[in-house]
């Protein structure tokens, strides 16, 4: 019986005995299968018990070690000893590991971080013969595998290959070809969910328009290095976005795998519980309907025993305007700012009106047009400079050219203290604060100086002309300047490098 | 503040002052659980040897007052490991002294390991071997100094899941159970499918294995639910099922069910809020309308209804209103005349 043709209905005990017969030398075709096994969502681990599923992994990742870890087991390895906290799991990945080619040091911090999650929940084992619990002088524990493994990464060559690169991008790489496939797939329009405060939505509604993120957890998951782990990022990731202005134009969502039990008052209590905030935009969903599409759809990395899940991967997809896998990052842990950036890529350009990167753009291109968009451009920063757009501008004009103009007036005593106080009220509105024109303000209030105390106190004729020209350049200068700021913010929301520091971080 | 007494007064004092949380959690516990586990014959029996003061135990406390290693040292806790394994003692000496090493009971390896052996010698009397059990899960809260002892402690209590003596067994796989043990597990759910293989009775296998929401112990409490063995195994399967989201319609049934007690009715009620709130909401408006329904199902619908609707649910409808008013006024029962006050004043129209 060839493993290919494993499913829920095969025993445990037919299920070893088809493993163990894979020798190093079988043919391509059977190590591929030997590889699906490790998939989440392979039919034989179909109904299994929590327990069964890690008897069986455990089996799959024994028989690598005797037959070799390669470039296409790799990553299911280092999930195990990433984000593993079952002990049998992760003494046979660790052994698994140490028959791959070429040790990498870049593999050190994941067995470190092996190490230090399972030195509370050791267990000893005997990995020699099937669901391993028996005592014996032949048994091992999780952590002096670990230990084995470590002593062995050391002893490696410092020198690094091109494939000590496999380690840190594994988890983005990890399944490319489901990703392929699920593109060419179409987008689910039949998707319904319900939110943390009982709203429905549709997936065609949510994940359309704006590019999104969504990450997939339960609340029941007992692994703390996945579902409370993930759901946390989420919540980092959020405050990352907030920070750079972007929660607006990328949508997070984080979706059940469990919506019969995740109630909408459980989704909101766990995901507030670990720092997601919830807002149009930003939700935490679980399916009323098609669960099944949906699963298909997102190629999901899980599989159930009645409505438990019994065994699930990390995974985080990035959608496009039009809800389609742009990337995923699966088994490994996720970086925020990695997410960020890749989700970054889906915002539309400064000359793309529409609201996907995919479209043509509509903006105006060519040397000639640059330049005449320019004049423009400066012609318009002059008009806006000096066309009053607020109260407070009416105010500056009327009581620059008003008190400059007094004179001309025939007599009109009660206008003085009248446009004194609109003066007043014009040097209110550019003062400099902490991020404004110095010298702005600086020139208006000289102007102001010159024609109070020069040509009001003193009536020297010239006085007036002159403090006219120095309060209109105070207020060329700020309005300029602010012009400036707000273009600045446009700019870097737009375009904020992906790897710009976080001051909060 | 008791131990401090118990330094400055000698031994008679300190068994006296020993004795009396025993005999204060045994006037508190009335009910449940608690009451339960000190029906026990075997707490019975060790609290009574812990309460008696012996004649060996005052002339020691006066024997001691010279000679005695101060509390706390390595000194005073190896005559307690002494005083454990020396089996010609009182099994209530035996039993003190293992409580008072176990703040030490880590720094040194042989004692552990004799604390260990206790627990593992079926000869031991019960009651020792249940306080050897306490002393060591007492010293695994101590996570980061017990790391180096884990191993050998879940190996001993592996090895005595099938200790001849039921309570030393039930207890081991209670313990083990809370640290979510596979192997423990799959005798668990092995002696609910096979019941000559059962280590302990069905309902304390479900209460153990309900620790662990992935221990795969729903299809076995389902298949209890439908065909039980004891009343005590059914309820203990519904217990286990009110986190499984596809037994809604179990419990829904069992609510509408005039012939179950009220007891299993309510739990059913509780579980349904769990798994089904809305189905909850919908049951309860039904039995407040039944005029033959029983007071205490009743006074369960109308709680459910006043504590647990949601806000976005709205009011109750006019014709339940009235209906509960009616009852207020009604009614022979106080619960249901209390219940059924809070709800008018809730939804007062």
């Amino acid at each position: 019986m060839p493993l290919g043709t494993c499913d829920q209905t095969t025993t445990e005990q037919e299920f070893a005995t088809h493993v163990q017969c894979v020798t190093a030398a079988e043919a391509t075709e059977a190590r591929a299968e030997l590889t699906a096994l490790l998939r989440e969502s392979h039919p034989v681990y179909r109904e299994r018990s929590a327990a069964a599923v890690v008897r069986m992994r455990g089996w799959v990742l024994l028989t690598l070690e005797r037959v070799g870890v390669t470039d296409d087991e790799l990553v299911y390895v280092l999930e195990e000893l990433d984000n593993g906290h079952d002990p049998y799991l992760m003494a046979a990945a660790a052994r698994a590991l140490r028959t791959y080619p070429t040790p990498q040091p870049s593999f050190l911090p994941i067995v470190r971080r092996a190490l230090d999650t399972i030195r509370y929940g050791d267990d000893e084992f005997t990995l020699q013969q099937y669901s391993g619990y028996a005592q014996s002088a032949q048994a091992t524990t999780a952590t002096r595998e670990l230990r084995a493994t470590q002593r062995w990464l050391k002893a490696c060559t410092p020198a690094r290959h091109s494939c000590c690169e496999s380690a840190s991008t594994a988890g983005s790489n990890a399944d490319s070809g489901a990703r392929e496939r699920a593109r060419a797939r179409h987008v689910p329009v039949q998707g319904a969910f319900e939110d943390q405060h009982r709203a429905r939505v549709e997936f065609s509604e949510f994940f359309r328009g704006k590019p999104s993120v969504v990450v997939f957890f339960y609340t029941r998951c007992d692994n703390p290095q996945k579902c409370s782990l993930t759901v946390t990022k989420l919540g980092r990731l959020q405050q990352l976005m907030r920070d750079r202005g972007l929660a607006h134009r990328i949508r997070t969502a984080a979706i059940t795998y469990d919506p019969a039990f995740d109630l909408p008052h459980r989704l909101r209590t766990y995901a507030q519980d670990r720092g997601v905030q919830f807002e149009a935009n930003h939700r935490v969903l679980r399916a009323t309907e098609h669960w099944d599409t949906l699963c298909n759809y997102f190629d999901l990395g899980v599989n159930f025993v009645g409505s438990i899940v019994n065994r699930h991967r990390i995974e985080l997809f990035v959608l496009d305007a039009d809800g389609r896998i742009a990337a995923s990052f699966e088994r490994l842990q996720w970086d925020e700012e990695e997410v960020l950036a890749q989700a970054m890529k889906l915002l539309p350009g400064p000359g793309d009106r529409g609201g996907d990167a995919d479209r043509p753009s509509t903006g105006t291109s060519g040397v000639g047009g640059s330049v005449s968009s320019a004049t423009v451009s400066t012609l318009a920063s002059l008009a806006a400079a000096f066309f009053p757009k607020c109260a407070m501008c009416w105010t500056a004009y009327l009581s620059v050219f008003g008190i400059a103009g007094l004179e001309r007036i025939p007599y009109a005593p009660w206008l003085l203290p009248l446009f004194i106080a609109l003066m007043i009220v014009n040097l209110a509105s550019l003062w400099p604060g902490q991020r404004g024109n110095v010298l702005a303000f600086a020139l208006a209030v000289a102007g102001a100086q010159v024609i109070l105390v020069l040509g009001i106190g003193c009536e020297i004729p010239i006085a007036a002309p002159v403090g006219l020209a120095l309060s209109t350049a105070g207020s060329f200068l700020a309005v300029k300047s602010r012009l400036a700021q707000r273009r600045e913010l446009a700019r870097q929301l737009a375009f904020a490098p992906a790897g710009a520091a976080d001051p909060h971080r | 503040m008791s131990s401090k007494r118990a330094r400055k007064s000698g031994g008679k004092a300190r068994t006296k002052s020993r004795a009396a949380p025993a005999r204060t959690s045994n006037a508190k516990a009335s009910t449940g659980y608690v009451a339960a586990l000190a029906a026990t014959p075997y707490v019975k029996q060790a609290n009574e040897l812990e309460r008696k003061p012996t004649k060996q135990s005052g002339r020691k406390g006066a024997a001691s007052r010279k000679g005695k290693p101060a509390y706390g040292t390595a000194a005073a806790y190896r005559q307690c490991a002494a005083t454990a394994r020396d089996t010609s003692k009182r099994p209530a000496q035996r039993i003190s002294a293992l409580r008072d090493m176990t703040p030490g009971m880590l720094d040194d390896a042989r004692q552990f390991a004799s604390v260990l052996d206790i627990l593992k010698n079926p000869n031991e009397p019960t009651v020792v071997r249940l306080a050897a059990l306490r002393s060591l899960e007492a010293a695994s809260f101590a996570v980061n100094r017990f790391d180096a002892y884990r191993n050998d402690y879940v190996q001993a209590l592996r090895s005595i899941t099938n200790d001849k003596d039921e309570e030393v067994r039930t207890r081991v796989l209670g313990a083990l159970a809370r640290m979510s043990d596979r192997p423990a597990q799959e005798l668990l759910l092995t002696g609910l499918k096979e019941p000559a293989k059962a280590l302990v009775p069905p309902e304390k296998a479900l209460q153990l294995l309900s620790y662990d929401v992935h221990a795969d112990a729903y299809a076995a409490a389902r298949d209890i639910a439908a065909k039980p063995p004891t009343k005590a195994a059914r309820r203990a399967a519904l217990r286990l099922l009110a986190a499984d989201a596809t037994s809604a319609p179990v419990f829904t049934k069992i609510l509408k069910d005039k012939s179950e007690t009220a007891a299993i009715r309510q739990l059913s009620a509780t579980a349904l809020h769990a798994i089904a709130p809305d189905q909850l909401q919908e049951q309860a408006r039904q039995i407040l309308l039944d005029a033959k329904e029983d007071d205490q199902v009743k006074a369960v619908s109308l709680t459910a209804l006043t504590d647990l609707r949601r806000a976005d649910q709205g009011d109750v409808d006019d014709r339940l209103y009235q209906h509960v008013n009616r009852m207020h006024g009604r009614s022979d029962s106080a619960l249901v005349k209390r219940s059924a006050k809070r709800f008018l004043k809730k939804y007062k129209r």
